[in-house]
């Protein structure tokens, strides 16, 4: 207790009384360090997150209910919905029921997925109905329109990924030929087109599900898969032990298990991140090192004098460590506020255009805090080496530089 | 190539009285700071035994020989020494404070042994703002400070002018003599040997000659 009250009193008095220009530089290094070690991380957890709300909000909801075995589709839907529905958790659900297999512009065509859907449940499990570039979402009643995804109309835009892929030209009104599963082609009308700036949901096509019961009557209560959005806060797998209970001879799957899609990219993100981290931390470890070395190579003599009155070794190091400590502290907590209050409402006012849309920082107050300790720590360690290097000098070097 | 031993003291066998005011004189490079360093634990000889009070002091650790400078040993040195960081008394409070007294005993204390030096009005100003003779005398203060058996002093007057080296020795004398803490102090001006009740020639690393002086310093003083 004796040695650590003299080492609050020597670090104390040497904050205070020291040059304010190094505690200035230092204080501002540290802020700089824990900024960057926030930045990019939080701008990668950003985009990971926009990419991981995409998936969700316009390809997989939260739970996919698919038919298990050889079974290609489910039957007696509507009650089934109903159960569903009614389950705790669930906010909303609707089935999608695979109608087309190819879709043809004048000379262009591709094969890509047409689904029939019912507009209104749709539009509650999913943003793509909200993600409208031309034209409008389809409506319930609509017959023989079909809206289209960037990735298959194109819509002149060439910027587009995977427009040279698409049937480049087709605008909201121009008429284009769906092959049906059954094999027959048949002519639609382009309601809409619409952008949810993800790929894999970019290059569907939708009709209604009237009108697959006009072209398919074989298929009229039956679905393709059954997309479930859950209420926020809900655990995706314990809903899935909830919907289970409704019916057997299904598949489900959650979100979670459906994004390897991104999975790659999140690691890969997630990677660079971590890189990032241990970058700024080994710039903060050097800066603190060198400061610290700096400052104990004019005060070699001063720590001798310090032994030779008696004053214990361990204060003396101490006193250095939390020095260090002082200034990361000050540093990173100044920073902290900074990026709490000053660049992360700037950056969410202004985002980031990244390729699959606009990105904001992401980063909670737990890793804010977790980081703001880790660099005290760090700087804490780095200016221990110098300051026990400092006391291992014979006190007679240390005074009179033998 | 390589280091080239140099034989600082050789032989030396010295016995300071306890009470005494003991000079040690001689020449620059003769080994007296040598051995004002080792009698006062900051340096140890390769060979040979320091005694203190009975007590053989020479092979204890360096956190032991530590402890006996902070609680029972002071030192004053050459250049001043004091610490830039802390005022005058800051730097007297620092021993105080580590033998783990309360801050109140502590800074009262220190203003107390101020007192006695007679800078109790320069108490709360930094060393850069003190003279040579003020600082050593905050020197002095900082070394008496836990009430030390002996303080050890190393050339205290050597970068100060006449008037302050007066003072600064007449303050070590009058401390000598009314706290009945013994000093050691190392000199090369044989005018300081008038305030020494002891002397010891230090010449080539070996002792030249020793002797009582009280009766010189009884002559010396006013």
């Amino acid at each position: 207790m004796t040695g650590l009250r003299v080492s609050v009193f020597l670090a104390g008095r040497s904050l205070a009384r020291s040059s304010y220009g190094i505690a200035a530089a230092t204080t501002v290094m540290m802020l700089l360090i824990y900024v960057s070690l926030l930045f990019l991380p939080s701008l990668i957890q950003g985009a990971i997150n926009r990419a991981n709300s995409q998936l969700v909000d316009t390809l997989t909801s939260n739970i996919v209910i698919t038919p298990a075995g050889n079974a290609t589709s489910i039957a007696d839907v509507s009650s089934y919905l109903s159960s569903i529905r009614g389950t705790t958790g669930v906010a909303a659900a609707t089935a999608v029921l695979h109608v087309g297999t190819q879709v043809s512009y004048g000379a262009n065509s591709g094969s890509w997925t047409v689904d029939a859907i019912d507009p209104v449940s749709y539009g509650e499990v999913f943003a793509t109905p909200r993600n409208i570039l031309e034209g409008r979402a389809l409506r319930p009643r609509d017959t023989s329109q079909v809206m289209l995804g960037i990735g298959i109309a194109g819509a002149g835009q060439t910027s587009v990924r995977g427009y040279r892929a698409s049937l480049q030209d087709v605008h909201a009104g121009d008429d284009v030929d769906i092959t049906l599963v059954n094999g027959r082609t048949e002519t639609f009308a382009v309601a809409g087109i619409y952008d949810n700036q993800l790929p894999q949901s970019d290059s569907n096509g939708y009709i209604t599900l009237s009108e697959a019961a006009k072209l398919l009557p074989a298929s009229v209560g039956r679905a393709t898969a059954i997309y479930v959005r859950t209420r926020a806060g809900t655990n995706e797998t314990a809903e899935v032990s909830r919907l289970e209970k409704l019916r057997g001879g299904m598949n489900f799957l959650t979100s979670a298990d459906l994004g390897a899609a991104v999975e790659d990219q999140t690691a890969a993100y997630r990677l660079i991140s971590n890189i990032l981290k241990v970058i700024s931390l080994l710039m903060a470890a050097v800066t603190i090192f060198v400061i610290t070395y700096v400052d104990l190579a004019g005060k070699r003599r001063q720590i001798g004098v310090e032994r030779a009155i008696g004053i214990r070794s361990s204060p003396i190091v101490l006193s250095y460590v939390l020095k260090a400590w002082a200034y990361a502290v000050v540093g990173v907590g100044t920073g902290l506020l900074l990026f709490r209050y000053g660049i992360t409402p700037l950056v969410h006012s202004h985002p980031f255009e990244f390729p699959n849309g606009p990105v904001t920082l992401a980063t909670t107050w737990h890793e804010m805090v977790f980081d703001l300790i880790t660099l005290a720590v760090v700087a804490s360690l780095a200016a221990l080496a110098p300051a026990v290097r400092s006391i291992q000098i014979r006190i007679l070097d240390a005074i009179w530089g033998t | 190539m390589g280091k080239v031993e140099v034989r600082a003291l050789h032989d030396v066998s010295v016995e300071v009285s306890q009470g005494a005011m003991a000079c040690i004189m001689g020449r620059s490079g003769s080994g007296k700071s040598t051995l004002l360093r080792q009698l006062g634990l900051i340096d140890m000889p390769t060979a040979g035994l320091v005694w203190l009070n009975g007590q053989e002091v020479t092979g204890l650790s360096e956190r032991q020989r530590g402890e006996l400078r902070l609680r029972r040993l002071g030192y004053v040195f050459q250049e001043y020494a004091l610490l830039p960081e802390l005022t005058a008394a800051e730097n007297v409070y620092l021993p105080a404070m580590m033998t783990g007294q309360p801050p109140r005993r502590c800074r009262s204390r220190a203003m107390e042994v101020l007192d006695k030096v007679e800078l109790r009005h320069r108490a709360h100003h930094r060393p850069r703002e003190l003279s040579g003779g003020e600082q050593q005398r905050v020197a002095i203060a900082r070394a008496l400070v836990n009430n030390p058996e002996i303080i050890f002093a190393d050339e205290p007057t050597a970068n100060l002018d006449t008037a302050s080296a007066r003072t600064v020795m007449q303050t070590l004398c009058r401390l000598n003599q009314s706290l009945g803490v013994t000093v050691v102090f190392v000199s090369h001006d044989p005018d300081d040997a008038q305030y020494a009740t002891q002397l010891i020639h230090v010449a080539d690393g070996k002792l030249s000659g020793a002797g009582d002086h009280t009766d010189d310093l009884s002559e010396a003083q006013p």
